[in-house]
């Protein structure tokens, strides 16, 4: 996601990520990847729950679908591995889903993606192709 | 369930590192936004 930050800067869109962490924790983690900026703290993840993302079970986190596996693959490859040390995080649910949204300027959701297993969160490709998409009059007039 | 496209997400408001205290509609009170809820750091 940190090396498509530029992309969304360019269309004037603005980009949260949400993390399960405290204050400290979240300036650490996301710190290290040089994306403390834009990084939210929900250690006790009231806004997961206000957007209805759901958990799931030990049974799919242990022996993921075969779009699972392929997701997680994917999320390899672009170097977001699982990090042990920020998922036993005392503030982190294991089980917690995922999800991504694009919000128009003022609130309203435009497009919801509620992750039904644990890699299901959208590839930042994705997330370009549907910023991009967005009426102009949403975004910001170039000076 | 939560919040469903076209209607409005709900406010949280956080606390940063330094203390200070922010709301979550701040990044959308300007420009679209996209929001990511991530499992876990890493």
């Amino acid at each position: 996601m940190r090396e498509t930050l530029p992309r969304f800067e360019e269309l004037g869109v603005a980009v949260g990520c949400v993390v399960q962490g405290t204050a400290e924790e979240t300036a650490r983690f996301c710190g290290r990847h040089g994306v403390a900026a834009i990084c939210i703290p929900d250690p006790r993840r009231e806004s997961y729950r206000a957007m209805g993302l759901e958990r799931t079970t030990w049974w799919n986190i242990l022996f993921p679908s075969a779009e699972g596996r392929r997701r997680r693959a994917q999320a390899k490859a672009a170097g977001c591995s699982v990090n042990l040390e920020g998922t036993l995080q005392k503030h982190s649910d294991v089980l917690q889903l995922p999800g991504a949204a694009f919000v128009e300027h003022g609130g309203r959701v435009v497009w919801l993606h509620r992750g039904e297993s644990p890699a299901d969160i959208p590839p930042p490709a994705e997330l370009l192709k549907i910023a991009k998409s967005r009426p102009s009059k949403e975004l910001p007039q170039s000076e | 369930m939560g919040v469903s496209a076209g209607g409005t997400i709900p406010e949280f408001s956080y606390t940063v590192a330094s203390g200070e205290t922010r709301l979550l509609s701040s990044l959308w009170a300007e420009k679209p936004a996209v929001i990511l809820w991530l499992r876990h750091f890493g």
